[in-house]
């Protein structure tokens, strides 16, 4: 992964090696994991980098690096949720020129329904449906990876699903249906 | 069938789907983690350069203006002492008159076996300050309390 001639910037780690492998292991998921939270690629793409950036400042200094995936995707959590409440205070400059539109992506109107329900939903209610139904972690790993109490995540969770139905309305049931016969 | 399940089964269904190539490797991370880290180091070498220059100069600083200069030593009042030995004498009126005359305070003559090595330390000021010596009698003789400290110390001391 690292064998790509590039223009040598200083002696390299010593992690350097362990960090390339893990990342070839895990970017995807992570970039997976992110999309689900912000509902962009290119931004799941900017999400993960900088996450995958911040674990590479840091890894000299994990202790435990069989707990990796969680410490990973709690920075990847962190990060979004960061960027969320840091929007408000983006220095954007008001331009005349459009802006540049992001191909459309082969997806289905049902993907772009999900999306558009996700994208309804509060950031942090976004992310505990992501950690509990996605990433498939209990309510108190959730409530540690989020850093709230576990009634926090139960209720998010509910208000969430609850948006989620009253927002997909008719199309919910078809979802549903579709997805598990794609499962199948 | 369970809703969480069917949540769980639409959110694997949108991010399982078609998923554009990974433009992100593992080199740009390493070159960029490099970068920040030697940032940083800059950073750090020259916070600490900046702090210990700052804590010595503030050392230094303090430590110049503790020690300040050396107040001016007042050369002893020996004369005075002198004085109440000689206080019935006739001479010893005349020096708080005779401000410019040292060797009037004291009285060789009177008691000689007493007074030479007192009658030594009034001249010495005299003699090193040539240019003071009417400060350095007119001092003691002005005031009255040193004099009557003086007196005791000089006359027990004998």
């Amino acid at each position: 992964m690292i064998s790509r001639s590039r223009p040598s910037t200083g002696p390299g780690s010593p992690w350097d090696g362990e960090f390339a492998r893990y990342f070839g292991e895990r970017a995807h998921s992570l970039r997976s994991t992110a999309f689900l939270l912000c509902g962009d690629w290119h931004q799941a793409e900017d999400l993960t980098q900088a996450a995958l950036l911040k674990l590479y400042l840091a890894w000299p200094r994990l202790s435990r690096h069989d707990a990796l995936d969680a410490y990973a995707r709690k920075v990847v959590l962190r990060t979004f949720l960061a960027e969320h409440r840091r929007s408000r205070w983006k220095r954007e400059r008001l331009t005349d020129a459009p802006p540049e539109l992001p191909a459309e992506d082969a997806t289905s109107d049902q993907d772009m329904l999900v999306r558009q329900a996700l994208a309804v939903l509060a950031p942090k209610q976004r992310a505990v449906l992501v950690l509990r139904y996605f990433e498939d972690l209990s309510v108190e790993e959730t409530a540690q990876a989020l850093g709230c109490s576990t009634g926090t995540v139960k209720s998010q969770a509910s208000r969430g699903l609850a948006t989620l139905r009253k927002r997909l309305g008719p199309h919910y049931g078809a979802l549903t249906f579709s997805a598990t016969t794609e499962r199948r | 069938m369970d809703p969480e399940d069917d949540v769980r089964a639409f959110l694997t269904g949108v991010a399982g789907g078609p998923q554009p190539p990974m433009r992100l490797e593992a080199a740009d991370v390493i070159e960029r983690g490099g970068r920040v880290r030697r940032r940083r180091k800059r950073f750090a070498v020259a916070g600490t350069s900046a702090a210990t220059a700052v804590v010595l100069a503030v050392a230094g600083f303090l430590a110049g203006h503790r020690a300040g200069p050396p107040e001016p030593l007042e050369p002893a009042g020996p004369g005075l002492s002198t004085v109440a030995p000689t206080s019935s004498s006739p001479a010893a009126t005349s020096p708080p008159t005779d401000v410019g005359t040292p060797t009037a305070v004291a009285p060789p003559a009177v008691e000689p076996e007493r007074t030479p090595p007192r009658a030594q330390r009034t001249t010495t000021p005299s003699a090193a300050r040539p240019q003071r010596p009417p400060t350095t009698t007119s001092i003691p003789s002005r005031s009255g309390e040193t004099t009557a400290r003086d007196v005791p110390t000089v006359v027990t001391s004998r």
